[in-house]
C-alpha cells in the first residue's frame, strides 16, 4: 500500500512515488535535477522529461543518459495527450529493459490546464500511472510563479514531496488502486477547499470510487461539508469510504449525514 | 404575587410552552405532583416521556404499568453536558408526538450530582433556554420535578429563576422571578488556574492550535482515546473565530481539579443563544462546529458580547 511520506532529497524516491518538488530558484532546480537525471542512469531508469513547459530542465544534451526522451509538449497539451505520451514511453521503457520511468516535469502555471480542477485532474491521472505503473513521477513547481493557493491544491494531490513542510498541505490524497483514493492527515477548513477540488476531479473518472481514510486522522465539519459538496455535484457517482476511525464516523453521524439520502457511503 | 394558572390555554391566548418547576419533598410529593401531571395528559390522549432520575422513575414505573402512552428514557444517554439536553430532548419529542400528537415531557435534573460550579451553571443555563427552545412548540409541556428536601432556598430560587411556572398545590402558578429578559445572566466565568498554556492563532494556525491543545491535554491526563475528539472540538471553536471572530483569536489551557479547559477568546459575537444546541440538517451549510463541540467535549461554556466578543471554553473530564 502507497503512504505519504516527506522526502528529505530527491534521493530518497522510490518506485511508484509523485513527488511535489517546489523549489527556488532556478539554478538550485536544475542542479538537483541533474542529479535526480543522474541517478535514475545508476538505477536503470529511463529519464522522460516533459519538456515545453518551462526552461528549467534545459539540460545540456551530454548530461542526461542517450536513452532519455523529451517530451516536448511546446503548447499547452490537454491531460490525456500528455498522459498518453507518459503511458507509452513507460511501455517502451519496459520493453527495453529498463527497470521503470522517471518522469520529470517542471509545472508552470502558463502551461498549466486551465483552471484548478483540471490541473487537478492531471495530476490525479498522472499520480494513477505512478502508482500502477510503478514509475517515479516528479513535479517541480517554483513557488514565485504560482499563487499559493493553487500551489497548495496542487501539492494535497502528490502523496510524497521533497522538503520538511510536513505541516502543509494538512492532507494528502492519492492514488491506491483502481478507482480508489487514500486520504492521509487532517482535512479542517484550511482544507477543505482543495479536498472538494479534488474529490470533484477524482470522482468524475469513475461511476463509483473508494475513498481510503484508514491514515486520515480526522475531518471537520468544513472538510465533511466538501465531501457532501463533491458527492452532490455528480449524484450519479457513488463514494464509498473505508478504513474511517472511529472519530471520523461519530463526527459523520454528528453532523447529519449518516441517514441523509446522499450518494457516500461510511464504513468502518 | 403568583397568579393561578389552569393547564389549559385560555381562548383567544396562543399555546405556547408550558415549562413548570416542581418543588417537591419527599416521594410522596414527587408522585403527587408528578402522576397528577401524568394522568391530566392521558385524559387527554397525550403522550408522556418522563426522563428521572433511576430512583424515580422505579416509583413511577410501579404506578405505570402496561400505560403505552408513556415512554421512560435514559436521561444518561444525552450525556453529561447539558449542552446536549435540548437535541436530545427534541429527538424523544418529536419520536413521541408523531402525527402532531400533543407531547408532556418530565425532565429531572440531577443538581445535587453536577461536577463542579460549571457544570452547575450550565445546567441552569440550559433550562432557561428549553423556554427559548421550544417557545414555538404549543404541543409540549414539561414539568421538572426537584428535590427541595434539602431546605436551600438559594439554590432553588436559582433554578426556579428558569422555569416561567411553578407547579404547586396541585395547579400551576406564572412565577414572578423568571428571568425572561432576553439576556440571561451569566455566571462570570473564573480566571483561569496557572500553569496555563497561551497561543495566539489566525488562519494556517490550525494544526498548531491541535498540536497545543493535544500535547497538554495528554499531559494533563485526558485519555488518548479522547485526544481526537477534542482535536476536532477545538478545531471547529479555532475555525470560528478565524472565520467568524475577526480573523484572529487567543488559546488558552489549563487544568483545573479533574477537568482539563481550553478557553478561545475572539471578537466575534454569537448572537443565536441556541447556536449548536439543536441536531443539524444534512441539508443545512453551516453551523456544525459548536454543535460538534458540544457532542465531543464534557462541557460547553460560551460568553459572547457585542461588546466584548465571545469566549468559549472547552471542557474535557480527567479520569481520577
Amino acid at each position: 500500500m502507497r503512504t505519504a511520506r516527506a522526502l528529505a532529497t530527491l534521493d530518497e524516491v522510490e518506485l511508484g512515488d509523485h513527488v511535489c518538488w517546489r523549489r527556488d530558484p532556478a539554478a538550485a532546480l536544475l542542479a538537483d535535477a541533474r542529479a535526480f537525471v543522474a541517478d535514475g542512469a545508476l538505477y536503470g531508469d529511463k529519464i522522460v522529461v516533459i519538456g515545453g513547459m518551462g526552461e528549467t530542465f534545459d539540460i545540456p544534451r551530454d548530461a542526461v543518459p542517450s536513452a532519455s526522451v523529451v517530451l516536448d509538449f511546446s503548447e499547452v497539451s490537454d491531460t490525456a495527450s500528455v498522459l498518453a505520451a507518459v503511458r507509452r514511453e513507460a511501455r517502451t521503457a519496459l520493453r527495453e529493459g529498463f527497470r521503470s520511468v522517471r518522469v520529470l516535469t517542471e509545472r508552470g502555471p502558463k502551461a498549466a490546464p486551465d483552471g484548478v480542477e483540471e490541473l487537478l485532474d492531471q495530476e490525479l491521472k498522472l499520480d494513477q500511472f505512478a502508482s500502477e505503473s510503478g514509475a517515479i513521477v516528479v513535479c517541480a513547481f517554483r513557488p514565485s510563479q504560482w499563487n499559493e493557493p493553487t500551489l497548495e491544491h496542487v501539492a494535497c494531490v502528490h502523496p510524497h514531496e521533497v522538503g520538511t513542510r510536513a505541516e502543509r498541505p494538512a492532507f494528502r490524497m492519492f492514488s491506491t488502486g483502481a478507482d480508489s483514493w487514500s486520504v492521509d492527515g487532517v482535512i479542517d477548513s484550511e482544507g477543505a477547499s482543495a479536498f472538494n477540488a479534488a474529490l470533484r476531479a477524482a470522482i468524475a473518472q469513475a461511476p463509483t470510487m473508494t475513498l481510503r481514510f484508514d491514515t486520515l486522522e480526522m475531518i471537520d465539519a468544513a472538510g465533511m461539508r466538501a465531501l457532501v459538496d463533491a458527492a452532490r455535484r455528480l449524484p450519479s457517482r457513488r463514494i464509498v469510504v473505508e478504513g474511517a476511525n472511529e472519530t471520523v464516523r461519530l463526527c459523520w453521524e454528528l453532523a447529519g449525514y449518516e441517514a441523509a439520502d446522499l450518494s457516500v457511503v461510511m464504513g468502518a | 404575587m403568583s397568579v393561578p394558572l389552569t393547564s389549559k390555554t385560555p381562548a383567544g391566548q396562543e399555546p405556547s410552552f408550558r415549562h413548570e418547576l416542581y418543588p417537591y419533598r419527599g416521594d410522596t410529593q414527587f408522585l403527587t405532583g408528578t402522576l397528577g401531571f401524568i394522568r391530566e395528559a392521558l385524559d387527554a390522549g397525550e403522550a408522556i416521556i418522563i426522563a428521572v432520575p433511576a430512583d424515580k422513575a422505579s416509583l413511577l414505573r410501579e404506578e405505570l404499568t402496561d400505560e403505552p402512552a408513556v415512554t421512560f428514557v435514559e436521561t444518561s444517554k444525552a450525556g453529561a453536558n447539558p449542552g446536549r439536553h435540548i437535541a436530545a430532548w427534541t429527538a424523544w419529542m418529536s419520536e413521541q408526538g408523531e402525527g402532531g400528537r400533543p407531547v408532556r415531557g418530565i425532565g429531572e435534573t440531577a443538581w445535587r450530582l453536577a461536577r463542579n460550579a460549571a457544570h452547575l451553571s450550565e445546567l441552569r443555563y440550559n433550562e432557561w433556554l428549553l423556554n427559548r427552545a421550544f417557545a414555538r412548540s404549543p404541543a409540549w409541556s414539561m414539568l421538572c420535578p426537584y428535590d427541595a428536601a434539602d431546605e436551600d432556598r438559594s439554590a432553588l430560587r436559582s433554578v426556579s429563576r428558569c422555569h416561567p411556572l411553578i407547579h404547586q398545590d396541585g395547579q400551576s402558578v406564572r412565577n414572578e422571578g423568571y428571568l425572561s429578559a432576553d439576556d440571561y445572566v451569566f455566571d462570570a466565568l473564573p480566571d483561569p488556574c496557572d500553569p496555563l498554556q497561551e497561543l495566539a492563532y489566525t488562519h494556517g494556525d490550525l494544526s498548531a492550535v491541535r498540536s497545543k491543545v493535544s500535547r497538554c491535554a495528554a499531559d494533563a491526563g485526558v485519555p488518548e482515546d479522547r485526544l481526537p475528539k477534542l482535536a476536532v472540538a477545538v478545531t471547529e471553536i479555532a475555525t470560528n473565530s478565524i472565520r467568524h471572530g475577526g480573523g484572529r483569536g487567543t488559546l488558552r489551557s489549563w487544568t483545573q481539579d479533574a477537568t482539563f479547559l481550553c478557553e478561545f477568546r475572539d471578537a466575534g459575537y454569537i448572537s443565536d443563544q441556541l447556536a449548536g444546541r439543536t441536531r443539524p440538517t444534512a441539508e443545512q451549510m453551516g453551523g456544525r462546529g459548536l454543535w460538534l463541540a458540544h457532542q465531543l467535549c464534557d462541557l460547553v461554556e460560551i460568553r459572547s458580547t457585542r461588546d466584548q466578543g465571545t469566549t468559549v471554553r472547552l471542557h474535557m473530564d480527567i479520569p481520577q
